[in-house]
């Protein structure tokens, strides 16, 4: 009966767990200090001096905040529906989780490394609407409800330019895997020739991860918390930490599509020398930077406005450059070849 | 390890296949809806069809369940009310279901005993051999790009028969115009007069 | 690995191509250009127009020879140029005899010919599709853009309620049709008519699944050719649809159907015709009567007209039952007499106006032999015709088919339909009955624009004068239906 455990499965299970374990807690140890990361940009950006109290330049403060969630009581209001109330948090935080399986942070550290690894990023970036869907409606609370409902759309509009973009690299490089997307990048990175779908990438990402400009679903000025209004203690740290989870997996996806992954910048011997993690996890930091920068720098944005630049401007212009990139393509026979 | 995974998915699925239609909830059985999904998606990817898989997730998890999700949540149906013709309808809803079983189960005999022999089996691309989002795109823009095209318009015009249908124009809804206000200017927007003290303007 | 198309293949489909990229361009014309103001419509029918034209031009132009392309998907012969022509060429009649309509009814919408444009793309999809799978996404092409048009008068009850009723049925009948085409696909492993046609149905090895999938194919185009038992949707979509709109649908999309059909006949199952012979001889003679009993009462002249193309389809379908040559051009001529005076019988519909008012009962008509001779006799030459009176060209396209029928040894399948076609020309004669012979209160004339006045007297003329050179058009119906038959 214990035969299970000595069989080469089991042992392969072993491994991959301990794979998943090993990107996932350093993951959410990013996760905890991106939050103190934003604070200290926003402040500096403001002219101040962020938190800088618990620990050496208050580097402690992202535990403390975690202590201080993870000690309060979790709160469910008697009109909420229960089950899906404790789900939403959860089915938030596992899929921003979930989808680092396929993302490569060097040459073959990966979890999985799959033939669809694009659009299974697509899918599960797609599924994340449904936690807030259903915190907001089993909140039943006005303003979950409205905050629910503005990131829904929100979301499923986004969505479609970025499917664009991806295309559009998809058209360069010739395969859906992650890995292959990186290596097309060797000599030139996607960036370069394809910067407008990058910025429509950027923009997109920020309106999919709900950030500001376009954090209307949490907009304190008009809908309190947004989604998670109703929500306290580990419940909501987990909608806080999946948020912060799926910035940096947008980030590492704009570092896969557009910035050569794992790649330096110019293929020489020292560049070469440096592992290539931390050329990713470099290029993510940079990308995450711009994230809060622009947290920092914009006003927010009103809910039509927002509509109109991601199905008016958006879709249009990044259809055009499928259109512009795959034609180029086809003139000088410049199409990656096929199997 | 095979076998453990699809017992896991397909248990799931025909559970919550049950489960979407005997919740009282009509909210709840969309969630058991998007689980079937779900599960099937891990099905299609035992089977190999990755491609299959995702893009079951994307188009109907994605988006036509939050589609339904949505209608679901806003319209506020009695629901109690539709329930109520639930034993009239029953026997014909068993009925149904019992001859679709049968006819399920017919083919498995079928197929144990030897009427295995589908023509047409040489079409099938053995899906080891190549990639099968590229032995999908292989024929879509080859063999069948007639039919690809013809799909795309009647798509299309499923889209533009929803705005015939639905869009109207309301009279006095102000519209932002972006072009317009980027390209006003201050000649033609503020007017500088000098105003005489103690006498308004 | 394989190339894309090459040229032949472009080819083959020339005139499609054209018109899907004349879609492609009026799309963002109407949006962009405020397509649904007023002062513009008529700049749009007209574009619309000139696109048919094109297409027609393509067709005319290119290579009549029988020719498959796109990997045997599409197939053209002159049987399909032919219905292509005849297609685009009423469904541009109809188009102009619709302008004053829409003004009265405010259908101004750009929308309205671009939906249209579509469903004639669909048409021609479906009339050169040499594969079920093309077959079904044209006829998919056809039905969504028809569905839209049948509810495009949003503020009236009736039209959208016969848009709701047209697409719950129309369907349920796509699913018949791809369940039949599945389980064919089951049985023979293909789905393209040229293959099934040549050794993959065997007559000495007939299953019963193959008989009900054939059954399910036929019954679901009988649906969409409003045959009975499969006719109940048409009064109540002709009646509600806006005018125009029944207009096209009694005329255009039944050449389409009736091409297919042939195709599918006469190509595909033509091996194993034992099985399909009866079913369709049944449907056309049930057809027959049910056009000929249900139009007696009817008030409404859209209601009437309905059953009037419900019993036609049912001759077509009887000279079809013969599976011979004979039926085959018989029922070619019946289709392109029935097109031509259902036109005009529309043209004279849609000019019935008074005070902004269509009429639309036939007790309106009272009288008008003296307020507007012109209409009443035009009108009367055309019901004549419909009434199989020698020696109009209603009758000769009816003693074609049943010469057919004879000449096929059907001696008693003819009588029954022969009397079927004497109970039906009861109502046409009614309808003249009350324009010569019913007084009315109140007169009035007709105002109505030269093009349609044209159009009326053009028809007319034609249904008069076609003894003149039936031999002709008989003779020419023989040539191009050897394309087919082998």
């Amino acid at each position: 009966m214990f035969d299970i455990f000595y069989n080469e499965n089991f042992l392969a299970f072993i491994f991959i767990m301990l794979k998943i374990i090993g990107l996932v807690v350093p993951l959410l140890v990013i996760v905890a200090f991106l939050t103190y990361a934003e604070r200290k940009v926003i402040a500096s950006v403001q002219l101040r001096k962020g938190p800088n109290v618990v620990g050496p330049f208050g580097l402690l403060q992202p535990l403390a905040d975690g202590l201080k969630l993870f000690s309060k009581e979790t709160i469910f209001p008697t009109v909420s529906n229960k089950i899906i109330f404790l789900l939403a948090p959860m089915v938030a935080f596992s899929l921003s989780i979930a989808a680092w399986a396929v993302i490569p942070i060097a040459d073959g550290w990966v979890i999985s490394n799959i033939n669809v690894g694009v659009l299974y990023l697509f899918a599960i970036s797609s599924l994340s609407v449904y936690g807030i869907i259903m915190a907001g409606w089993a909140s039943n609370s006005k303003y979950a409800f409205m905050g629910a409902l503005r990131s829904a759309a929100q979301m499923v509009s986004y969505e479609v330019s970025i499917g664009l973009v991806i295309v559009t690299v998809l058209v360069c490089v010739g395969s859906l895997n992650l890995s292959e997307i990186v290596y097309a990048q060797k000599s030139v990175w996607y960036v370069f020739p394809l910067f407008p779908m990058f910025i429509v990438f950027f923009i997109s990402a920020l309106a999919e991860t709900n950030r500001a400009p376009f954090d209307l679903p949490e907009d304190e000025s008009s809908l309190v918390g947004g989604y998670f209004t109703e929500y306290s203690s580990m419940l909501f740290a987990m909608f806080f930490l999946g948020e912060y989870a799926a910035m940096i997996m947008m980030s590492g996806m704009a570092t896969i599509l557009f910035f050569g992954g794992w790649l330096p910048p110019f293929d020489i011997a020292i560049l070469n020398q440096i592992p290539g993690f931390i050329w990713f996890a470099g290029k993510t930091s940079l990308m995450l930077f711009t994230f809060l920068w622009v947290r920092a720098t914009f006003p927010r944005f009103r809910y039509d406005q927002l509509m109109r630049i991601g199905w008016k401007v958006f879709l249009p212009f990044s259809l055009l450059w499928v259109v512009l990139t795959s034609g180029f393509l086809i003139i000088f026979d410049l199409l990656p070849s096929s199997v | 390890m095979l076998p453990v995974f699809f017992y896991l998915f397909s248990i799931i699925a025909i559970f919550s296949a049950i489960m979407v239609i005997t919740t009282k909830n009509p909210v709840h059985s969309v969630f058991f809806l998007i689980l079937t999904f779900f599960n099937s998606t891990g099905l299609f990817v035992l089977m190999g069809a990755e491609f299959l898989a995702m893009l079951l997730l994307v188009v109907y998890v994605g988006a036509v369940a939050v589609l339904f999700l949505f209608v679901i949540m806003m319209l506020n149906i009695d629901f109690s009310s539709l329930r109520a013709g639930m034993i009239k309808n029953a026997p014909l809803g068993l009925l149904i279901g019992a001859v679709l079983l049968g006819e399920i189960i017919f083919s498995f005999i079928g197929m144990k005993y030897g009427i295995s022999e589908i023509p047409g089996n040489e079409l099938f691309v053995k899906l080891s051999e190549i990639e099968n989002t590229r032995a999908l795109g292989n024929v879509i823009y080859t063999d069948y790009i007639y039919l690809f095209q013809c799909a795309g318009l009647i798509l299309l015009v499923a889209m533009i028969g929803a705005i015939v249908l639905t869009h109207r124009r309301r009279e006095n809804v102000k519209k932002q115009d972006a072009v317009k206000q980027t390209l006003r200017d201050k000649s033609d927007s503020i007017e500088v007069s000098k105003v005489e003290i103690g006498k308004g303007v | 690995m394989n190339s894309v198309s090459n040229i032949s293949d472009l080819s083959i489909a020339l005139p499609e191509i054209f018109l899907s990229l004349w879609l492609l361009i009026f799309i963002p014309l109407g949006v962009y250009s405020g397509g649904n103001k007023l002062n513009r419509q008529s700049y749009f029918s007209i574009f619309s127009i000139i696109g048919l034209l094109g297409t027609l031009f393509f067709l005319l132009m290119g290579d009549h020879r029988a020719s498959l392309g796109f990997y045997d998907l599409v197939v053209t012969d002159k049987l399909i140029i032919y219905l292509k022509a005849l297609i685009l060429f009423a469904a541009i009649i109809v188009l102009i005899i619709s302008e004053r309509y829409r003004s009265i009814e405010n259908l101004y919408i750009f929308e309205y010919p671009l939906l249209i444009l579509f469903s004639i793309l669909g048409m021609l999809v479906m009339l050169s599709s040499n594969n079920f799978i093309t077959l079904y996404l044209g006829l998919e092409l056809q039905s969504l853009a028809l569905y839209v048009l049948a509810a495009a008068k949003k503020d009236s009850l009736k039209s959208s309620e016969a848009g709701l009723k047209y697409f719950i049925l129309g369907a349920l009948a796509s699913g018949f049709f791809l369940f039949g085409v599945s389980l064919l696909f089951g049985i023979t492993g293909t789905t393209s008519f040229t293959i099934l046609s040549f050794n993959y149905l065997n007559p000495n090895e007939v299953s019963l699944l193959l008989i009900f999938s054939i059954i399910l194919i036929i019954s679901s185009i009988a649906f969409k050719l409003s045959i009975a038992p499969f006719h109940m949707w048409t009064p109540d979509v002709y009646e509600g649809a806006p005018t125009s709109i029944t207009a096209y649908f009694a005329i255009v999309p039944k050449i389409a159907a009736i091409g297919v059909l042939m195709r599918i006949l006469y190509i595909a199952f033509i091996d194993i015709n034992f099985i399909w012979l009866q079913l369709v001889l049944v449907l056309g003679l049930l057809s027959i009567f049910v056009g000929a009993f249900g139009a007696l009462l009817q008030k409404n002249i859209k209601r009437l007209l309905a059953y009037s193309a419900i019993s036609n389809i049912g001759y077509i379908f009887l000279a079809l039952s013969l599976g011979n040559q004979l039926g085959l051009e018989s029922s070619l001529l019946y289709i392109t007499i029935y097109a031509i005076s259902s036109i005009g019988v529309f043209t004279f519909i849609l000019s019935m106006e008074k005070d902004n008012i269509m009429l639309e009962n036939i007790s309106s008509y009272a009288g008008l032999s003296k307020s507007n001779p012109f209409y009443a006799v035009c009108l009367g030459i055309l019901l004549l015709s419909m009434a199989g009176l020698p020696p109009l060209a209603g009758f000769i396209a009816k003693f074609y088919v049943f010469k057919a029928v004879i000449t096929s040894g059907y001696l008693l399948t003819a009588i029954i339909g022969i009397i079927g076609s004497v109970i039906s020309a009861y109502y046409y004669l009614n309808i003249i009955k009350v324009m010569y012979l019913d007084d009315s209160d109140e007169s009035f004339i007709v105002e109505s624009k030269v093009s349609m006045k044209i159009i009326l007297f053009t028809s007319s003329l034609f249904i008069l004068t076609f003894i003149i050179f039936a031999d002709n058009i008989i003779n020419f119906m023989t040539y191009i239906s050897r394309a087919i038959i082998l």
